[in-house]
């Protein structure tokens, strides 16, 4: 059953993705909404300091051939079988308890896959994303969502993939999956979720 | 903020104080204030009739008298009494202690009076406002103002701020402003509004995600975490210009806080091949210096305390988030939350004798204040609902939270004692976080 629903999900998401790579060709490449140094009209507005670092490059976020073709991929076998390990890379999130940053045992296996994707595809960086349920108070939110990213990260590492590959950010309880009040919601809020740069 | 710098500025200047002596014939060297937080404290009856106009138009005599009775109320000190009962017509009403009858107040309750009086001349004003002691039969408090129309509200607003020094001998909240977070479906963004609720202004239009709003001691900018991509920024605004600045400190930030002395900021940052610390920034984003580190667990919501000497900070080290005080100059530590399992959002009072936070009782988070010396603690909000993130006036009388009552996120102001809670914002959205802002100078 559970299987059957997730081969539905990484179909749709497969379709998509090729939805998304053909629709997307045309477009002009965007970057995200607030990217570092964006420079209001007038010179009046946000500027990265001199000084600041770099940061990794989170990218235009589309996937183009271009894009395959630099990880590697030259065959649609290849190409499918990408796709399909991105989805679940993408989609599958860990979990925690309340109040908790400790990587569960449920996690472990999850963490290997990924581990096993990044090692496969070496070129890729990723950012990991610590979320909380609403339960707990906004600022210290962010700091336990820091703390979840950070222990997927040094679950990765100990894996094997290198440090700068990923990057982490905390959302604390603001970017809720599931928007309920109940046990069930909360349990898919407190996440970490993992985001491929392209 | 320039234009209300400006304004006052100007106000100031105009200002003719006509009973100066008297006042201090009234009240010498050896007054004892009013201490307002006193639990034996009760709220002074205070009767407030229409302004009298002495010519010119008559059409601002309701917003000039509702200014006058919110400013009271907001006080917490004086408790206004219906007008109606006293006077049908204030127009014939004496506005001087000899025209004045006195027992006429007193019969219907009051222990003080206002007495206002206009005039107007196109687009100028005079004002002249008095407070009166009912029982002692006297002037306490005199002064005229001139000025534009357009700023009565400032005048009345000076007035009352005046009678609270001579009653408490501290100012009030007149001017200040509080700066929030207003979430508007996934955009959340800076915002301040007036101490009395008016003139909610949007400060970072072009922020998606914004959090963790700190004034700087002077008033002049808001440091906040604004999330730039997938990293975040400690980011400086300057109120007046609204030209934000950011600084990327190599880590994930969950809280910033100016000091309250100086252009230093604290900053909770957490960087990948280290553990959560506190560290203090200035305000070119150099790392001036570790504050609070060492240990995996978390270190955020640094509050300090008056004299920038001393950090409230949460931290889970003992499992759930406690409330601790780092002493920068020794480097000693301790903890002052024992009761609870969940104790978050420290801010320290402006007289440092309270640090007030958010405790999780009952399933629900609430206001409490703990004295950071004995840590005796003591409950200010309850009820079914979700008080957080609490922030004080700059006179220590008020706390301003977040607080899910009304359905949504909203801004709170309750006085000390956890009486007389004001909703402060009606906008769309959710709004928390809040910071008080310092009186501006």
């Amino acid at each position: 059953m559970r299987e059957g629903k997730r081969l539905v999900a990484v179909i749709i998401g497969m379709l998509f993705v090729c939805g998304l790579m053909i629709s997307c060709s045309k477009k002009p490449v965007q970057g995200p909404p607030m990217g570092p140094g964006l420079a209001g009209p007038g010179g009046a507005g946000y500027g990265t300091a001199p000084g600041s670092e770099a940061g990794t490059d989170i990218g235009s976020g589309v996937l183009t051939d271009e894009k395959l073709r630099a990880l590697g991929i030259t065959t649609e076998e290849q190409k499918r079988e990408f796709l399909k390990q991105k989805e679940a890379f993408e989609n599958e999130d860990i979990h925690f308890d309340f109040d908790s940053a400790s990587i569960r045992e449920d996690a472990k296996s999850i963490l290997l896959k990924k581990a096993e994707f990044l090692k496969k595809y070496p070129t890729l960086a990723i950012t990991i994303e610590g979320h909380c349920d609403e339960r707990g108070t906004s600022e210290y939110n962010l700091a336990l969502g820091e703390r979840r990213a950070h222990s997927a990260w040094q679950y990765l590492v100990n894996l094997g993939i290198a440090p700068n590959r990923m990057q982490m950010i905390s959302y604390g309880k603001e970017r809720p999956i599931a928007t309920g009040h109940d046990e069930a919601s909360w349990a898919k809020n407190r996440r970490a979720h993992f985001v491929i740069h392209f | 903020m320039k234009r209300w710098l400006k304004q006052f500025t100007a106000l100031v200047g105009m200002v003719l104080t006509f009973a100066g002596i008297l006042v201090w014939q009234a009240y010498g060297a050896d007054r004892v204030y009013l201490d307002i937080t006193d639990p034996s404290f009760r709220k002074l009856p205070i009767a407030v009739p229409g302004f009298r106009v002495d010519g010119g138009s008559s059409g601002i005599g309701d917003d000039l008298l509702s200014t006058a009775k919110k400013d009271l109320q907001i006080s917490g000190i004086f408790q206004v009494l219906d007008s109606r009962a006293f006077f049908s017509d204030p127009q014939k009403l004496g506005v001087t202690a000899a025209e004045i009858d006195f027992g006429q107040f007193k019969q219907g309750g009051a222990e003080y009076l206002i007495r206002g009086s206009y005039s107007t001349d196109g687009q100028n004003i005079h004002m002249e406002l008095r407070f009166f002691d009912v029982v002692g039969r006297k002037m306490l408090l005199g002064k005229a103002y001139d000025g534009k129309v357009q700023d009565r509200k400032l005048m009345i607003h000076r007035f009352v701020d005046e009678i609270l020094k001579l009653i408490t001998g501290e100012g009030g909240v007149f001017g200040t402003k509080i700066a929030f977070v207003n979430k508007e479906g996934k955009v959340s963004r800076i915002y301040m509004i007036d101490f009395d609720g008016s003139n909610p202004t949007l400060l970072t239009p072009r922020e998606e995600l914004a959090m963790s709003p700190s004034w700087s001691p002077d008033g002049r900018f808001i440091a906040y975490v604004g999330f730039r991509g997938n990293r975040t920024a400690l980011s400086i605004l300057d109120v007046g210009s609204r030209t934000v600045r950011d600084f990327f400190l190599g880590g994930v930030l969950s809280s910033v806080r100016f000091n309250p002395q100086r252009d230093l900021i604290a900053v909770s940052v957490s960087r990948p091949d280290g553990n959560p610390e506190i560290v203090g920034v200035d305000l070119q984003g150099s790392i001036t210096g570790k504050l609070v580190s060492g240990g995996w667990n978390i270190k955020t919501s640094p509050s300090w305390s008056p004299d920038g000497r001393k950090i409230a900070y949460v931290s889970n080290e003992t499992g759930g988030p406690q409330i601790y005080i780092y002493d920068v100059s020794t480097g000693s530590r301790r903890r002052i939350t024992f009761s609870g399992d969940y104790n978050t959002s420290p801010s320290w009072s402006p007289k440092g004798d309270w640090i007030a936070y958010s405790g999780l009782v009952g399933g629900h988070h609430h206001i409490f204040i703990v004295n950071p010396e004995t840590t005796s603690t003591m409950q200010v909000t309850n009820g079914g609902y979700n008080d957080e993130a609490p922030t004080w006036s700059p006179d220590g009388r008020m706390i301003a939270f977040q607080s899910n009552r009304s359905g949504r996120n909203a801004i709170w102001v309750v006085l000390r004692n956890g009486t007389d809670a004001r909703l402060l914002t009606e906008m769309p959205g959710d709004q928390i976080l809040p910071s008080w802002s310092p009186r501006f100078q």
